[in-house]
Formats: C-alpha cells, sequence, structure tokens
C-alpha cells in the first residue's frame, strides 16, 4: 500500500506534464518523407542484432553447456533467452549461435515456424519436428567419461528460437509447451536453447510451471548509450536507389554522447524500441522540402539530424484495448483470429478497436501478423502493470 | 429509550443559568456571522469537491491506484469538517472545561429527543471507518444488499448493486447487521462459479478443463490461484471454479466469460450434463458467487 502511495504521485507527474510548446527554432525541423522512413526501416531491420545482445548470449550458452556436461545429473539440459516482447528474439538467436559453437552439432528448430490457424495441432507440429531428432535408445552415445572422450562425441544442441508461436491463450492451446518441457526433461542426450518473451515466460509459469522443467534463464542485458551508437552509427550514411538512374545519399549527422544516453534511457535499453525511437527523432531542414512536404526532384543528398529522443504519446486506452495489447504482447505477434480466441471474443467484436490502435500506431501489421509498435513498448508496460496485468520482468 | 434517559439526566446536571450563559458563548457579531457562513460555505465546497473530484479521478488513473483514491475520501470528508466544526466553536463559544461540560449536556438534551438516530448513524459511521470492516470501492453485502461501496457520507454508505441501483443504508444499521465484504481492499476478490456435469462424465478431464479456462480467461489474475472443488450431489456432480479476476468489478462478465468457455470446451469432448428435473431452488441456481 505505501509502494502504491509512493508511485501514484509519479504516475500523476508524468501524465500532466505539459508538454513544451513548439519554439521557432523546432518550426525549422519538418518529419521526414514517408518514403524515406520506410526505406530507413529496412535498413534498420536487416542489421544483425547489437554486439552486447550476441556476446551475452554466447557467454551464457557456453557456461550452461559446460556446467551441464560437467554435472548433467544435477544440471539443466537447457538455456532460456529471455527478452523483451518487441525484440526478434528468433532472429537474435540464431545470428548469436549459427556460427559459434562449432565443436558442436546445432540445430535449428521451428525456424520461421507460425502459429497454425488451429493451435490444438501445435502438438502434432511440435512432435513431427522433434521426434525425428530422437535418437532410439540403442543409438545412444555412451556418456563421455574422460576428456578425450569429451572431445571425441559431438554434442547436439537444439536451438528452438522462440516459443511463442508454440501456444495460445486458450483452453488446451499450451498442450504443445507442455510436451516440448517434457521432452527436454526426458532426452538428456543433447542440450536446448530456446527463446521466450518475458510475459509469455510469467504466463507459462503460471499455468504449467514451465520455469520448474526449464530452470536455466538468461535476460538480455540493457544496452547503454554506447551500446547503441556503435549499433546504430552504420547507419551514417544510406544510399538510395529511387530510380534505376537516380540515388538520393542520406547522411545522417551522428549525435553527441548526451543524445545516445537519452535514447538508451527512454528505450530503458532495449535495442528494438530505441532503434524505432532513433527513427522518429529524425528531422531534415524544413526549408529542404517542397512545399507538400515531398522532396525536390534533383536532390542528391540529404543531411538528416536526431533531434531529442522522446517516447511517443499513448492514445487514452480502453478497457478491451488493454487486453488487446496484452495478448499480442504475451505471444509477439497474432493474426485477427487468434488474437479473437484468446480473448474469447468473436472477431468482428475486436475487429474495430484493432483498426482504432493500428491507426493510432500502437499495433503494426506485416502480413496477416499484428504485432506491438516497439516504440510504444516502455509505456504499454507502465500501463499494463499498474492496470493489474501479469507483466515480465524488464 | 435509556440513552434517551441518560442524555436527560447528564442535561440536567449540567443545564446552563442565565449567569453563566454570557460566559459560555462569545459575543455574536456582524463579522462572527459571516465568518462562520464563510466557513460552512467552504466546508460544503470542499467536501463537494472531494467526492466530485476524487470520483473523477479513480475513475481515469489506472486500477491498481483507484482504491487508494477512493479509500481516502472519507478521511479527507472528516477531516474538513472537524476543521469546520472546531473553527465555528472557536467563533461563538468560550472553550473552558466547565463551558464545553455545559455545551454537551445542552446538545445531549437535543439529540436525545430529536436527532438520537441521527447521532447514532454518525458515531456508527465513525467507528466503522476506523474498524475497517469495508472501505470505499470494496464490493460488500450489508443485509440483504450487495453492492460496490460508491460514497461514504456522514449518516450513510451508498452501494452501487450489480443491476445499477444505488441503496443508502444508514450508518447505524450497521451496528447489528453482518457485514461480508468481498475483496478488503484489494482489487481482485473471489469469484466462485457453479458447474454440473453428469455422473457419468470424465471428471479429471472436466476439472483440467475448468483450470484451463480460468487460465485463458483475460480477465484472470494470474498472480493469484485457481482451485476447483468437486462435490458430489445425488443428481450430479458439482465442481466449483474458484479464481480471482483482476478487477473484481469485472465479476459477472468474468463469470460469463468462463462458463461460456467451460461449455465449448465439454461440447468439444462430448461430456454429458446431468439429466435431471429442478432439484430444489438452492441447487439450481447454476453459476453463483460467494
Amino acid at each position: 500500500m505505501s509502494e502504491l502511495w509512493r508511485s501514484l504521485p509519479q504516475w500523476l507527474t508524468r501524465q500532466w506534464t505539459v508538454a513544451p510548446t513548439v519554439t521557432e527554432s523546432e518550426s525549422q525541423w519538418a518529419a521526414l518523407p514517408a518514403g524515406i522512413t520506410q526505406a530507413l526501416t529496412r535498413q534498420l531491420q536487416a542489421l544483425p542484432p547489437p554486439v552486447p545482445y550476441t556476446t551475452a548470449i554466447q557467454l551464457a550458452t557456453r557456461e550452461a553447456l559446460q556446467a551441464w556436461q560437467a554435472n548433467p545429473e544435477t544440471v539443466s539440459n537447457c538455456l532460456v533467452v529471455l527478452t523483451r516482447p518487441v525484440d526478434a528474439i528468433a532472429l537474435i538467436l540464431k545470428e548469436s549461435l549459427q556460427d559459434y559453437l562449432l565443436d558442436y552439432e546445432v540445430r535449428f528448430l521451428l525456424s520461421g515456424y507460425h502459429r497454425p490457424p488451429n493451435a490444438l495441432e501445435i502438438t502434432g507440429h511440435l512432435q513431427r519436428e522433434l521426434v525425428p531428432e530422437q535418437k532410439s535408445e540403442g543409438d545412444q552415445p555412451a556418456m563421455p567419461v574422460t576428456q578425450t572422450d569429451m572431445h571425441a562425441s559431438r554434442l547436439q544442441i537444439n536451438v528452438i528460437p522462440s516459443l511463442e508461436p508454440c501456444f495460445l491463450r486458450c483452453i488446451q492451446g499450451w498442450q504443445g509447451i507442455e510436451y516440448l518441457q517434457n521432452q527436454v526433461a526426458q532426452d538428456d542426450s543433447c542440450f536446448w536453447v530456446m527463446g521466450c518473451n518475458h510475459w509469455a515466460w510469467a504466463f507459462l509459469d503460471k499455468v504449467c510451471q514451465v520455469g520448474a522443467y526449464l530452470e536455466r534463464t538468461m535476460t538480455l542485458p540493457s544496452l547503454s548509450g554506447e551500446d547503441l551508437a556503435d549499433w546504430l552509427r552504420p547507419l551514417a550514411e544510406v544510399v538510395l536507389q529511387s530510380a534505376p538512374d537516380l540515388s538520393l545519399t542520406l547522411q545522417i549527422a551522428q549525435d553527441d554522447a548526451d543524445f545516445w544516453k537519452t535514447l538508451a534511457s527512454v528505450s530503458a535499453g532495449s535495442a528494438t524500441t530505441a532503434a524505432y525511437l532513433w527513427l522518429q527523432t529524425l528531422c531534415v531542414e524544413a526549408e529542404r522540402l517542397a512545399p507538400d512536404g515531398t522532396l525536390p526532384p534533383d536532390l542528391s543528398c540529404l543531411e538528416i539530424t536526431p533531434r531529442k529522443p522522446k517516447l511517443p504519446s499513448l492514445m487514452s486506452l480502453e478497457a478491451l484495448d488493454r487486453y488487446l495489447l496484452h495478448a499480442l504482447l504475451l505471444h509477439g505477434e497474432m493474426t485477427r483470429s487468434h488474437l479473437a480466441l484468446s480473448m474469447g471474443e468473436d472477431e468482428r467484436m475486436i475487429r474495430s478497436r484493432v483498426q482504432v490502435l493500428r491507426r493510432e500506431g500502437l499495433m503494426r501489421q506485416t502480413g496477416r501478423w499484428l504485432t506491438v509498435h516497439p516504440a510504444h513498448y516502455p509505456k504499454l508496460y507502465s500501463e499494463l502493470g499498474n492496470n493489474n496485468f501479469l507483466i515480465g520482468q524488464a | 429509550m435509556a440513552v434517551s434517559l441518560h442524555f436527560w439526566l447528564l442535561a440536567q446536571e449540567t443545564v446552563p443559568t442565565a449567569e453563566n450563559l454570557e460566559a459560555l458563548f462569545k459575543e455574536v457579531t456582524w463579522r462572527s456571522l459571516l465568518q462562520a457562513l464563510l466557513t460552512v460555505a467552504i466546508a460544503y465546497g470542499l467536501l463537494t469537491a472531494i467526492q466530485s473530484f476524487t470520483t473523477a479521478i479513480s475513475e481515469k488513473v489506472p486500477r491498481r491506484f483507484r482504491l487508494v483514491i477512493k479509500q481516502s475520501v472519507p478521511f479527507l470528508k472528516a477531516l474538513v469538517l472537524l476543521v469546520a466544526i472546531a473553527r465555528l466553536l472557536h467563533l461563538f463559544v468560550n472553550p473552558t472545561g466547565s463551558n464545553l461540560l455545559a455545551l454537551t449536556g445542552t446538545i445531549a438534551v437535543a439529540l436525545g429527543f430529536a436527532f438520537k438516530d441521527y447521532v447514532s448513524s454518525i458515531i456508527a459511521g465513525i467507528v466503522t471507518l476506523f474498524e475497517g470492516s469495508f472501505r470505499m470501492g470494496d464490493r460488500v453485502r450489508i443485509g440483504d444488499h450487495y453492492g460496490e461501496v460508491v460514497n461514504y457520507g456522514l449518516r450513510e454508505v451508498r452501494l452501487r448493486t450489480p443491476s445499477d441501483d444505488t441503496v443508502t443504508i444508514p450508518h447505524n444499521t450497521l451496528w447489528n447487521e453482518p457485514i461480508s465484504n468481498a475483496n478488503s481492499g484489494q482489487l481482485e476478490a473471489q469469484i466462485v462459479t457453479d458447474f454440473y456435469i453428469a455422473h457419468a462424465a470424465n471428471v479429471e478431464l472436466v476439472s483440467d478443463l475448468l483450470y484451463q479456462a480460468a487460465y485463458s480467461s483475460r480477465y484472470t489474475q494470474l498472480k493469484l490461484p485457481v482451485t476447483v472443488i468437486i462435490l458430489e450431489k445425488p443428481w450430479a456432480t458439482q465442481l466449483k471454479l474458484k479464481a480471482y479476476p483482476m478487477d473484481a468489478r469485472d465479476e459477472f462478465i468474468y463469470k460469463t466469460d468462463l462458463v461460456l468457455r467451460v461449455k465449448q470446451a465439454c461440447a468439444r469432448h462430448h461430456v454429458p450434463y446431468p439429466q435431471v428435473g429442478w432439484p430444489n431452488a438452492d441447487e439450481a441456481s447454476g453459476a453463483s458467487s460467494e
């Protein structure tokens, strides 16, 4: 209760702090044309994960492997990498482990797997994917005893990039996870690395005690301003091919250490959130644009300046919006029909609110898949936490 | 009656005489009258503002802060009243020990005959406030009335019932009525939903479906336990699903969601329902909360 009394004034202050009025110096800047923003978004998505992420995963995996090999009877043969729901964990895990554990046989299972329309089929899909990898008891290699034995046997490491597609919050929707945790517990001939977001992990731990089976977890580190600067620096100069014979060079001014420090602070150290916030800070001088906000056709070089990073404002959410966003953060990405099923509603009941949330920029749609926009994640984290939802640890 | 007699005897002992009336009251001037009027107006304005402001803001803040704000209302109101009464006494009464005794005796006579129930309600309200048997925002059952406490006044408490009626209950009713509190200052309240299946049904399967229905409902507070109790009746097997919604206000919509989910799952698994006529009324009420 005392904690509530302490946090209430903080919340009120955050809500009712008057936004600074636009000064004359601010009005000289204009937002990027939509085409350039889209091109930069594609460039961002093509960036490899930040080095601190890959390093942390590699070290944790190596450490967990060695601990398990040294004491297979008592140490878990699994490592779960926990991330924020907006982080592309599958990509991060793949980049981290693909060319790292060369002395092991690394298999990436369920790569690119999407939740099937009928969520009850997930267990069958997992069985088909995992059973061929299981060895019959006669084929089991003898447990290495000496150091020479250890080097001679190439251990298998199964990597499941993301657990989110393996469950849906509905009756019998997490049977796939139960099957998976039983497989890991029963099969001690190989090591497992899995990715999962904090919110899904907290939920699965409540409903099927996944933490008791997959007990070893690691969390991705929060990135500092320097880490973010190093990661986003390759985008200092981007060449866009606007036509076969025309190219536009974007030169992004590198800001000082304070800018990156602020970016790390407002994004709570999340790379994905920081990347999208950074994208939103980019501006051009208004006088460089045509009156209709487009670029002059003869322009070959455009200097882009990052402004002070700040979180986008959050619309006033209805109760249904919060449930929708919570479901989306829990599952990472979802189709409308899965979202409706997990909400226990008919699809047409949620359609209008999904449209509103998309229009406000809180939700994004890629093909049939809905996700939460990473730039809104820090505020949604506070909003849903303050509304008594079960949320993952930041 | 006994209380009235007690007040009357007390008043006889302390009734003010003509000589000490001057010493009891200060001189009434236009200035003091205006100040008194201003005090009453400010107090009334503050009480109205506290009620309106806290009601408005508690519905706008996140759930976690709603009850904290609501629970502060009675204390803020009591503070305003206390300051206003003290100010009025200071304006018109010489506050010596004997004067106060005389004054209370006079007031006792008046109250004993005219405002006995009103004062009883006020005292009961103060006692209840400090006993903490319920607070603003709690979901309580007082006698036959169940609902959310939406106002805690000087004389009465107001409940908003599930049918959106407002029931006004004088505080002195609380002296003798049992008070059942569903959430005791917390956002969550345990909701019990009853399900009935045929004796021939697979009870383990249905029990598992009930657990999963609770865990999969968007309203469920996952931080709190979910329990299924199985009871055997002559005409069916009864399963009680005990779970907590994230917000006690969602009690009925939560039950609806649970029933829908369970019925869909039972239909998928062809779970047989009991084939009986109406049993006695209290067991046939279907989903019920406790």
